[in-house]
């Protein structure tokens, strides 16, 4: 039996199905939802509408964008020399956030993992090819430092390889702020590996 | 250090139980299934927080009972340190230490560790290779901070190459795929020969050390790590394990797994020449993994510079009399023991010890 009444028992079930909401919150969320003045929650529900109606992926970099090509691919001052590759869209935000890179995306959708039965082919690789054309003189790889990001990765570098391209992998290394200390040693070796001159 | 009083509630057999110890040899005697060894299982606990025999924390709990609790006081070079476990029915352990909450064992005191022989550990010797890789992976793990990083990181690719393997098998995959995990394998699983070498250089002198003060007649023991991977020079071993890989990357595909490489190695025992797995008496076999347990405790003390408690259980009646002797008769730190009969303890020993009597969950 429920302690709640159905449409309430539907909005928790719904809330807890999102990523890092579990049931306690979910009902918590839920109760603040009712208390909401109504055109709170009209507002919140039209935008959940909305975004998902109008969001689309971007027709050359795969980012998350209301308008085809995204921001990003159309801005005319980004260096389109220069692609940096990443497994998801949320990975474009952190990088943006740097106000660092000014060049342009591509967004894999995911990484190579066999044991989740994900290939090459399941990953935007082919598209990513196709956009290697002769003005594009560099491609940085900025998957995940884990074995699945690695392994794409390499496995990305090796078909880029004969394309006359030049492929670059971020440094992998100590975080700023961090004590030499406290790394552990295969972030230290990474970081050894990947020393330069000063 | 050492342990100088102990509290158990509800933990496995014992209800209620405060009890002191001296900083010598304490001996529990008594009848079987009374509880010496679960004694011996919550000072392990309380020391190292882990259960001995991988059993899971809930089976410390009295029967029906919701949690089970432990405190020890122990004598540091620091000063006392008071630390309390308490392991939960339905949720993890919870840790004091200083009468505070501690989420981090990091925050523990460094000193505190006790080393667990019980007789089962003549699997060591004698079982699968995998008892032998689990034995110096759990020493790796507590000194080299780095290892199980490395660890996880192998298996983890380990499994992505075996599950590639079988879509290879079934025509889903290229066998050109292999190539970046293979690399990460390799990368991975040089770092853990590399640490495992490193550890039994120094471990195989101190086990030798304790094999020739316990055997009369003077028999040569080697220790010998056996790798699949040309081990010959530290240096290239990635190389040399990547070219193993290519080498046998038809066998993998048409086996399904990856043949070779750190997670089949073994390392082999020899007294005077021979296997002591296949060719040893039981006798050399029971005092080899003893003198396992005394190196891993030297080598507690080489990291830390305290030595670990020493629990010894039901030691006594697999050994002979000179021997139930000569492996106590200089020990200067706590040590533990269980035993049926004390009569089985040298005189001398007993002399020095401080004994208690078990029986039924209640200490005399």
């Amino acid at each position: 039996m429920s302690y709640y009444a159905q449409p309430l028992g539907n909005l928790i079930d719904e809330l807890s199905r999102l990523p890092g909401i579990g049931p306690k919150t979910a009902q918590r969320l839920a109760f603040h939802i009712l208390k909401m003045p109504a055109e709170r929650v009209v507002k919140l529900a039209e935008s959940i509408k909305d975004a998902k109606k109008s969001i689309t992926y971007c027709s050359i970099c795969g980012n998350f964008t209301d308008k085809d090509p995204c921001s990003i691919c159309q801005a005319p001052y980004r260096d389109k020399n220069t692609i940096m590759v990443v497994e998801e869209p949320k990975d474009i935000v952190a990088i943006e956030k740097t106000r660092d890179y000014k060049g342009l995306y591509h967004v894999l959708h995911g990484a190579i993992s066999p044991l989740e039965g994900i290939g090459p082919d399941d990953i935007k690789i082919k598209e990513l090819l196709a956009r290697i054309l002769p003005d594009v003189t560099e491609v940085i790889l900025a998957t995940n430092p884990n074995v699945e990001g690695e392994a794409t990765a390499m496995y990305v570098a090796k078909l880029l390889r004969p394309l006359d391209v030049k492929v670059t992998r971020i440094a992998h290394g100590i975080p700023i702020g961090g004590d030499l200390e406290y790394a552990d040693e295969v972030t230290l070796t990474k970081a050894l590996e990947g020393r330069r001159e000063i | 250090m050492d342990l100088s009083y102990l509290r158990l509630y509800d933990f496995r057999n014992f209800m209620e139980l405060d009890v002191s110890f001296s900083k010598g040899i304490n001996i529990f005697y008594g009848d079987n299934a009374q509880g010496k060894t679960n004694l011996l299982e919550a000072i392990f606990f309380i020391c190292s927080l882990k259960t001995h025999r991988a059993s899971r924390e809930n089976e410390l709990i009295y029967y029906e009972k919701p949690l089970a609790y432990v405190k020890g006081v122990f004598n540091t070079r620091t000063g006392i340190v008071e630390r309390e476990v308490t392991a939960h029915q339905k949720h993890k352990k919870t840790v004091k230490e200083g009468g505070k909450n501690k989420t981090k064992w990091s925050e523990l005191s460094p000193d505190i560790g006790a080393i667990f022989f019980s007789p089962d550990d003549l699997e060591i010797i004698k079982g699968q290779p995998s008892v032998r890789r689990k034995f110096i992976d759990d020493i790796l793990y507590h000194i080299r901070p780095g290892y199980y990083r490395y660890l996880q990181g192998y298996y983890r690719v380990l499994s992505h190459r075996n599950a590639l393997l079988k879509n290879i098998k079934k025509n889903i995959s290229l066998p050109k795929m292999l190539d970046p995990w293979d690399i990460q394998l390799a990368e991975f699983g040089s770092q853990l020969v590399k640490e495992r070498l490193k550890l039994l250089d120094v471990f195989s002198f101190l086990t030798t050390e304790f094999f020739i003060k316990f055997n009369k007649n003077k028999a040569i023991l080697e220790i010998k790590y056996i790798s699949s991977v040309n081990i010959d020079d530290v240096n290239s071993l990635k190389q040399e394990f990547l070219k193993l890989l290519k080498a046998q990357r038809n066998t993998d595909i048409k086996r399904t797994y990856t043949t070779i490489g750190p997670h089949r190695d073994d390392i082999q025992f020899l007294i005077n020449g021979r296997d002591a797995r296949t060719f040893g008496s039981q006798g050399q076999q029971r005092l080899l993994s003893l003198c396992l347990k005394f190196a891993h405790r030297e080598l507690f003390f080489k990291e830390k510079g305290e030595y670990p408690i020493l629990l010894l259980d039901d030691v006594m009646s697999e050994l002979d009399s000179s021997r139930r002797k000569l492996i106590l008769e200089s020990e200067q730190n706590q040590v533990f023991i269980t035993t049926t009969d004390l009569s089985l303890v040298p005189d001398d020993i007993l002399e020095k010890s401080t004994t208690f009597y078990i029986n039924s969950g209640q200490l005399r």
